[in-house]
């Protein structure tokens, strides 16, 4: 039980007066795995005290199955998935959401195509129906998709000013070029993307049998089924999709890779191999980024903010893709300072992965990365949205019971290990954007 | 990502529009009157309110004093939120950083930030660990230290954020040239943060002068929402905060009246940064808690709000314009009205403009028409219950308001008011604040022109 894990975790302050009681509930959130009649299954938690319904969808393949020279595809097919539906033109489809005051909204990244809806419970059998329109009977109407050209345009060229951007497509242009996860929209590729193209995409990554629902709020598993069929029957059941390979990061430069941009600041950033989410390691890993650059009290934010005043912020975390799995941070400081900051974090790098952590930092990692669990539970929208992350993590039901036990059992002999064996600066690959002063 | 001063609030121009607390439909097992705020005072001067929300084992806990950036001196600019950072430094008894290992070791996450009008101090924890949190967070209310060991480093991360935010980013040096047009004489006209020149004189003495003007319980307000009731909150908070004395000579706040503007002025910034041009218009509005709030609220609705708003129907689905947004920003003073567009490429801006004026001056001749009068309440409405989903976003929705002079009676009347507006009080508030009134054009452009 969470709530046990979390009493029992951290030095107990002492404390001879006022106190509270831990909560009486003993679970964080209470799943039911449903399955409707027509074979659709959904993790469900039934929360009627505010009256609202959170659904999030997610499918497996995304950007990298956009068809060859229409980078942007996934993007545009995301935008229009609200844009109409039915006989509801945009407009009508717009008002109606309104209306009904639900939100439904969808996104395609690298591995995934991904939609959400909430709803107010008064008018959720007209917000289920909008989303069965949306997947089952899209309009994909010229107007619409002009427009979601004309913005994703506008977006790639902001983009080109943009140093997080600029960073992203640098590191990946640097360390896999050609591989899918590197490729990224122009201002031609979108210009070819056509209806039929959205369309077919769509049906290529929207079908049932690679589909993950999540329900979080006020209805039961019995009112839920028929809803489930309702949203869902109609999509394709299966479609084929080929195996990505997986990307091969080239050895890292030396020196950092450097975009020049006029601006006071320079953008470092920086990207060593990660732990894959299913490696028994990942939740070592985990711990040990907590140290190095999970938070304000970690060592890059001690040594590069608290120490010497060079940055408002330094942080470190995973980039896992289904096929790329990284160890990655950033950091800004002055354009005179890129240099310093750069030596400053391999050094640490270099020290965490030779010394390893004191046990004391393991026991505060755990404390935090185990005591902090809770937060991500206290609102239904979020939720729905961390149970769709176990899910899409392959994580059982009961992964929120037993996620805090994983972190518990990690030893300092295995952070120590994991340490050791990831944390070699010379396998980061730094890029920096902005004006740095080089020696 | 990165925490303390995250939320510098003065940006954030277009948001905070909605209603509040009026909560339809009860819910079973905590009845609605188990989500009712409730509130005491203690013996020194420091109000708290409790937001109950009983669905996981978590509190969201917020400090807030009644002073922010436009409280400075000249020359003193970025104090308030100096010292914020400052706030995370050693104690009498606890070493720098103690505070936020402390909250982390226990599961929690805490943040600041700071306003023109307040500033706050917040975490989120497991319910048990409340109140050994509380007392640190007493003991900074009046035992900082401030050593130079300290203050030297933090200055020079608060220049880092000043760039990072102002000077790496063309809209943000824009919207500094905005406020400084619509507030002449009056503190609004001052970067939250403060000016780059000002930071780098500011002392350690300084920081000192402003924790002892400003900082102690009769200047702060406590906001704790989640699981936790008034019964439980009181005794502890009069045991922890209740035994911090008041300082009894803090600072009163004392600005000058915002001033009608005697004149339209237009502002401008290119950069090649810049990768999409836009156009704002901003005229003065109203403070919290006035009584043309919920009207103006309707209107930017129905002007700006969302897919079926009349600017982006007529602007964005038209191809004139890629985005377009309305707002009523509303400051414990008169805050900023306004409306802005992103033109779509090879439309020139005083085309998009003319068509957005266009927009407004029928809609301020007319008024709303019975949908959208019916639409945009509903959609404000409806904030309010999504809005109780999240208990952060509560606590910061209460503290906004109470640190600007409302009573909670005041915040929960909001929604019944929305709902209350006629068409025509929609057309009278629109007429009054934007009709014939000076403004501030302001233009941002990718290279200069």
């Amino acid at each position: 039980m969470i709530r046990a894990l979390a009493v029992g975790m951290a030095a107990a302050l002492a404390c001879a007066c006022q106190t509270l009681a831990p909560a009486s509930r003993n679970t964080l959130a209470e799943v039911q795995i449903v399955t409707s009649p027509g074979g659709v299954t959904a993790w469900l938690v039934s929360e009627p005290h505010v009256p609202i319904i959170a659904v999030e969808m997610a499918w497996r393949g995304g950007s990298a199955y956009e068809p060859e020279g229409k980078d942007g595809a996934g993007w545009v097919l995301a935008y229009m998935m609200n844009e109409g539906a039915g006989d509801l033109d945009t407009t009508a489809y717009g008002a109606r959401m309104q209306d009904l005051n639900m939100e439904f909204a969808c996104g395609v990244y690298a591995d995934w195509a991904t939609c959400s809806m909430s709803t107010l419970k008064e008018s959720s059998t007209e917000s289920f129906d909008m989303v069965r329109m949306a997947l089952a009977e899209p309009r994909f109407d010229a107007e619409p998709l002009d427009r979601a050209r004309r913005e994703l345009t506008v977006s790639l060229r902001q983009g080109e000013t943009n140093p997080r951007a600029l960073a992203s497509r640098l590191l990946n242009e640097t360390l896999i070029p050609g591989h899918p996860y590197s490729r990224h929209a122009t201002a031609e590729t979108v210009e070819r993307i056509s209806r039929a193209d959205i369309r077919d995409l769509m049906r290529k990554l929207m079908t049932k049998d690679r589909l993950l629902v999540v329900v979080v709020g006020d209805i039961t598993a019995d009112e839920l089924r028929p809803k489930l069929d309702l949203m869902f029957a109609d999509l394709p059941a299966a479609a084929p999709l080929a195996p990505l390979p997986d990307a091969v990061a080239r050895p890292a430069p030396a020196e950092p890779v450097v975009k020049v941009l006029p601006q006071p600041q320079t953008l470092v950033s920086f990207s060593g191999p990660g732990v894959r989410r299913e490696d028994p390691d990942f939740y070592a890993a985990y711990l040990l980024n907590q140290i190095l650059g999970g938070g304000l009290s970690s060592r890059l934010s001690e040594d590069l903010r608290e120490k010497r005043g060079l940055t408002y912020g330094i942080a470190t975390g995973f980039s896992l893709q289904s096929h790329f799995a990284r160890w990655t941070g950033s950091t800004s400081t002055q354009n005179d300072k890129a240099d310093k900051a750069v030596a400053l974090i391999r050094e640490n790098i270099e020290r965490l992965g030779r010394e390893g952590p004191t046990q004391r930092e393991l026991d505060d990692a755990k404390a935090y990365v185990t005591g902090a669990f809770p937060l991500a539970f206290d609102s239904n929208a979020k939720i729905a949205r961390n149970l769709l992350g176990f899910r899409q993590d392959d994580l059982p039901a009961d992964y929120v019971e037993n996620r805090n036990s994983f972190y518990e059992a990690v030893t300092l002999g295995d952070v120590q290990r994991v340490a050791a064996a990831y944390l070699n600066p010379e396998a980061f690959t730094f890029v920096m954007v902005g004006e740095p002063a080089r020696d | 990502m990165f925490s303390r001063a995250k939320a510098l609030l003065a940006q954030a121009m277009a948001g905070l529009l909605g209603a509040s607390l009026l909560w339809a439909g009860a819910a079973s097992a905590q009845s609605a009157d188990d989500w009712a705020p409730e509130t005491f005072t203690l013996s020194n001067g420091m109000r708290a309110v409790v937001l109950p929300d009983h669905r996981a084992p978590v509190v969201t806990h917020m400090i807030w004093y009644r002073v922010g950036s436009a409280d400075e001196t000249p020359g003193k600019s970025g104090i308030a939120h100096f010292l914020e950072h400052l706030m995370f430094k050693a104690t009498k008894t606890r070493a720098a950083g103690e505070y936020s290992r402390t909250i982390a070791r226990n599961g929690g996450q805490d943040n600041a930030g700071t306003s023109f009008d307040f500033t706050n101090y917040h975490f989120r924890i497991a319910r048990d660990r409340l109140p050994e949190m509380m007392r640190m967070e007493a003991d900074r209310m009046v035992n900082l230290q401030l050593s130079d060991e300290d203050v030297n480093p933090e200055r020079n991360v608060v220049l880092e954020e000043r760039r990072q935010r102002v000077g790496g980013n063309p809209a943000a040096v824009l919207d500094e040239m905005i406020w400084a047009s619509l507030y002449p004489g009056h503190p609004y006209a001052i970067p939250v943060i403060g000016y780059e020149r000002d930071i780098a004189s500011l002392s350690r003495k300084d920081a000192a002068d402003w924790y002892r003007q400003w900082y102690g319980p009769e200047n702060a307000i406590l906001v704790v929402a989640g699981d936790v009731t008034a019964a439980e909150l009181e005794p502890l908070a009069n045991e922890i905060f209740g035994g911090v004395s008041p300082r009894g000579d803090l600072k009163a706040r004392s600005w000058p009246v915002v001033k009608p503007l005697r004149a339209s002025v237009e502002v401008r910034h290119s950069d090649p940064k810049v990768g999409q041009a836009e156009w704002k218009r901003n005229w003065l509005g109203v403070p919290l808690g006035h009584p043309d709030s919920a009207a103006l609220q309707v209107g930017v609705q129905v002007l700006g709000g969302g897919r079926t708003s009349r600017l982006y129907r007529e602007l964005v689905e038209g191809g004139q314009a890629v985005a377009v947004s309305a707002w009523s920003y509303e400051l414990e003073a008169a805050g900023p009205l306004g409306i802005s567009v992103q033109p779509a490429q090879n439309v020139p801006m005083d085309v998009v403009r003319q068509t957005a004026m266009t927009i407004v001056q029928t809609f301020v001749a007319e008024g709303p028409t019975q949908d959208e009068l019916v639409r945009a309440k509903k959609i404000l409405g409806a904030g309010s219950i999504y809005r109780r989903d999240n208990q952060a976003e509560l606590a910061n929705w209460y503290g906004t308001h109470l640190t600007a002079g409302l009573t909670v009676e005041q915040i929960e009347s909001q929604e019944a008011r929305i709902e209350a507006v006629t068409a025509a009080e929609v057309r009278a508030a629109m007429a009054r604040y934007l009709a014939g009134k000076h403004h501030v054009d302001a233009v941002l452009l990718p290279e200069a022109q």
